[in-house]
């Protein structure tokens, strides 16, 4: 099971966690809500649980909880820029439907 | 630069012409107001809205400008820098003549039939007209192309006092 | 999918849930009421199971009644029950009385003022009226999507003049809607009728309802729904038709001219069961009571009903000529006549539609509801539910817009059928040596003279620097939304002095009038005035912060200098310091602020969606400045 960063996504990790000056990693999740079913959650992670998984690219920790990676095993989070927009991108293999906005998705 | 200061053919980014395409003018026109208009924003903060209010309005009225060819004329004057609300030099007596005589058929008129045939005559000389036109605008007359809108904006009256007279039979 | 941002631990934003928004059609006979659902719309029926929510409201003592309850008692309590309202909106008693003399209510008599219907709750005007309709409307959509709505849009014939259609938006304000859009009818009805079809072409919307008439050209390409021209009258429709039989039955049954108003209630009420049952029927039996104990019998061949209302249908074909012309159109051009309004379904006035056109008209679709969906599919659009929509809606202005000139002329300063939004300035200068003032009289119609046209509204414009007469000038810009509604504003232009005005209808309601009307109806729901104040200015804040992250997330690093940024970022997080507060001044000043903020930013934002359309790319492909 794993979970993937582009080398895109890991330096803006990096920069992020830099600029903030505390952080151990990025933690991702996914939580229900929103017009698919299912969001993802993208957060600075402080400390990791005892149950957390960790994979480690790029010099970045990810941290995700075991119910998450259900949903998550496979995906890999990019960093773009989409005409003025730029920000975190997930491709997961597990995504069945996801809603209009693509803020949330159905597995 | 911003999109409100630019003139209406700028606004569309086509040439300057009298001469134009108009199914892509329209398609154009459709590009632009699904980026600016309202609706586009109905989410967006008030600031948004606004803005957008005003460039829809602005794409609205160059479209509807650029459209009409006698619109398109006085643009084209506008934007050679021509006041087009000063006279020009007097109109040639043949040309006024012919006015004249418009007026007094257009008078003497009763019937739609009556009316259809002036309106078939008036549409063949606004043809001429601008046909001349866009010669002259290639010529680069600016005078020149100035007397024949004047001389236009004759003959959209007249048809204008036509549409009345069919209103009302 | 959309590009997500690191959150601190535990802050991450929900996505956004889904708003509930509805369409509805606010009709002279019937209204309805739709919404939008895992993207299928349908209309909500009451707990009767029915769709259709008669538009009549009745005053009693005790209790404000409306829809089926109050139409079944429409005849016996004529006074107090209000029907085809819709007639009455943005109107004057001069107006109404016009119109015709089928509805006869009681009105407090007070010329040049909002026509008052005297019942036995008090008086009451038309905007109060099509209130209620509204709130028993927006009760069925809350039950069924579990919440408040966060939007509505309201269709509206498209030959209202501004007067009609600002009384409208009143009414949802009474109402407590937000109105997202006032949609005309023929164009919600090709939007729901454009989806089953999706044929590029030009379409003709023919709308004869209860009361009003429209008929509108649309070009509908790839999404895009543009109305070339609109005509109508929003004082002829089915209620006519009704009121011709009605006449007709007073004529055979020698009922004599004293026709009291429980009598007249009844055979307009007469009118409309003939005039149904001739739509499938060739031959329809009367029996009427007559005042005087005795009664009368008699009936009603199709092809005579037919003679009767022919003229009526002749009325609709001088505006469908109208729209031709103004279209630069000739019906070889059509791709097809959609009917619409329950007047349609009278054959011959299918036939004679179908005759002006020389083609069959499309009668397909369900008339009655068709409009309803449209509006609550432009609903989800607007309200945010469907953001990658491609779908827009061009409408047009569907009477000129002028001033009053000297010697009672009216000078137009928008022509009927502009595309809206539309903004136009024209110059006007003074009269008189020294003249400081100046007033202006705005203007609705396509008559010359004044009088012959609908006053909106007057105002004036002060501090003009004494000149010589003509030397002063005073540019007039007219603003037309994309509800159709108007604002004004004049400057002159020497000196700068500014004077704006929302217009408001001579015959409407000012901001004082239903502020304190809805400060009534809380006192009666017990609800707190400052606490829904509160809410309404944090539920404005929150969607400000919103928007305007959203619009800084798309471009704001590209588009603005590191000063403005951080500008922009102080406003923002002032105000997400203090939307939570209680200070309803506080919130609304961080809010000015922050809208000031970004001003830039949507202006520079606006720039790139156009260079980006115009080199044929979508905003969301264009990559740098």
């Amino acid at each position: 099971m794993t979970i993937t960063l582009t080398e895109n996504a890991a330096q803006r990790v990096k920069s992020f966690l830099s600029t903030r000056g505390r952080g151990v990693g990025l933690r991702l999740g996914v939580r229900t809500s929103g017009c698919s079913g299912m969001a993802y959650v993208l957060e600075v992670c402080d400390e990791i649980a005892a149950d957390d998984v960790v994979f480690e690219q790029h010099d970045v920790k990810v941290i995700t909880d075991p119910k998450s990676l259900l949903y998550l095993d496979g995906t890999e989070v990019d960093f773009t820029r989409e005409g003025l927009n730029e920000g975190f991108k997930f491709n997961n293999p597990n995504v069945k439907d996801s809603c209009g906005c693509g803020e949330s998705f159905s597995v | 630069m911003s999109r409100l200061a630019k003139n209406d053919f700028e606004l569309f980014d086509i040439p300057p012409a009298l001469d134009i395409d108009l199914d892509d003018l329209s398609r154009r026109y459709r590009m632009l107001q699904q980026a600016v208009h309202p609706d586009r924003f109905a989410s967006s903060g008030d600031a948004q809205r606004r803005i957008a209010m005003q460039m829809s309005a602005r794409v609205n009225q160059a479209y509807q400008s650029l459209k009409a060819p006698l619109t398109r004329l006085r643009s084209l004057l506008e934007i050679a820098g021509v006041d087009v609300s000063s006279a020009t030099a007097a109109l040639d007596g043949e040309f006024l003549g012919q006015q004249i005589e418009l007026r007094e058929e257009l008078a003497a008129a009763h019937d739609r039939i009556e009316l259809q045939r002036i309106r078939q005559s008036l549409s063949q000389a606004c043809a001429m007209l601008f046909s001349q036109a866009a010669d002259v605008h290639h010529a680069g007359d600016l005078a020149g192309l100035h007397v024949l809108y004047n001389k236009l904006q004759f003959m959209y009256r007249l048809l204008e006092e036509l549409d009345r007279r069919e209103e009302t039979l | 999918m959309a590009l997500l941002q690191i959150s601190e631990p535990g802050q991450s934003r929900a996505p956004h849930a889904v708003r509930r928004a509805a369409g509805i059609d606010l009709g002279t006979t019937n209204s309805l009421i739709a919404i939008t659902r895992g993207g299928r719309c349908e209309t909500l029926a009451d707990s009767d199971g029915e769709h259709l929510l008669p538009s009549v409201v009745r005053y009693t003592t005790a209790e404000v009644q409306v829809g089926a309850q109050a139409y079944a008692a429409s005849v016996e309590d004529p006074f107090n029950t209000v029907v085809s309202v819709k007639r009455l909106m943005g109107r004057s008693l001069e107006d109404i009385r016009h119109q015709g003399n089928q509805l006869r209510y009681r009105f407090s008599a007070q010329p040049g003022t909002t026509p008052r219907i005297v019942t036995a709750a008090g008086e009451v005007t038309a905007i109060e009226v099509s209130a209620e309709i509204l709130k028993s409307l927006a009760q069925r959509a809350r039950a069924k999507l579990g919440g408040e709505l966060d939007g509505v849009v309201i269709t509206v014939p498209a030959y209202f003049d501004d007067a009609q259609r600002q009384a409208t938006k009143d009414a949802a304000r009474l109402a407590g809607l937000n109105v997202l859009r006032l949609l005309n009818e023929p164009t919600a009805a090709a939007v729901a009728y454009g989806l089953d079809q999706r044929e590029q072409g030009v379409y003709v919307i023919y709308d004869l309802g209860g009361g009003t008439f429209d008929v509108s050209i649309l070009r509908f390409s790839r999404g895009v729904f543009e109305v070339l021209a609109t005509a109508g009258d929003t004082a002829l429709g089915g209620d006519d038709i009704d009121g011709l039989l009605a006449e007709w039955i007073v004529a055979n049954a020698a009922l004599g001219s004293d026709i009291d108003d429980r009598l007249q209630r009844r055979l307009l009420r007469a009118g409309k069961r003939v005039k149904e049952l001739l739509s499938t029927n060739n031959i329809v039996g009367l029996d009427i009571a007559r005042p005087d104990g005795t009664a009368w019998q008699g009936k009603l061949r199709r092809r005579e009903f037919e003679r009767l209302i022919d003229p009526l249908i002749d009325r609709t074909l001088v505006p469908c000529q109208r729209v031709l012309r103004d279209a630069g159109l000739d019906p070889s051009q059509i791709a097809e006549v959609v009917m619409v309004g329950g007047s349609t379904r009278i054959p011959r006035v299918r036939e004679r539609i179908g005759g002006f056109f020389g083609r069959p008209p499309h009668v397909d679709i369900d008339p009655d509801r068709v409009v309803a969906i449209g509006a609550a599919i432009q609903a989800d659009i607007l309200v945010g539910n469907k953001r990658d929509d491609d779908m827009l809606l061009l409408d047009v202005l569907p009477l000129s817009l002028g001033i009053e000139t000297m010697g009672g002329l009216m000078e137009k300063v928008i022509l009927r059928n502009t595309p809206i939004p539309a903004a136009r300035s024209q110059e006007f200068t003074t009269f008189k040596d020294g003249q400081t003032a100046m007033a202006i009289h705005v203007l609705q119609g396509e008559r010359e003279l004044v009088q012959d046209n609908r006053s909106l509204a007057r105002f004036e414009l002060h501090g003009i620097p004494p000149m010589v007469a003509g030397a002063a000038r005073i540019q007039v810009t007219f603003q037309v939304d994309a509800d159709g509604l108007l604002g004004v504003s004049a400057r002159e232009q020497t000196r700068g002095v500014e004077s704006s005005v929302i217009v408001k209808p001579s015959y409407g309601l000012s901001d004082g009038e239903i502020e304190r009307m809805l400060r009534d109806s809380m006192a009666h729901a017990s609800e707190d005035v400052g606490a829904r104040k509160l809410r309404e200015v944090q539920v404005e804040a929150a969607r400000s912060i919103e928007a305007v992250t959203a619009a800084y997330q798309q471009g704001g690093r590209q588009l603005l200098s590191s000063q403005e940024q951080h500008e922009l970022q102080s406003a923002l997080s002032r105000l997400e310091a203090l939307y939570n507060s209680v200070d309803v001044d506080a919130i609304t000043r961080a809010m000015d602020q922050l809208e000031r903020t970004a001003a830039s930013l949507a202006e520079r934002r606006m720039d790139v969606a156009i260079n980006a359309a115009l080199s044929g790319h979508r905003v969301d492909e264009f990559s740098g400045q």
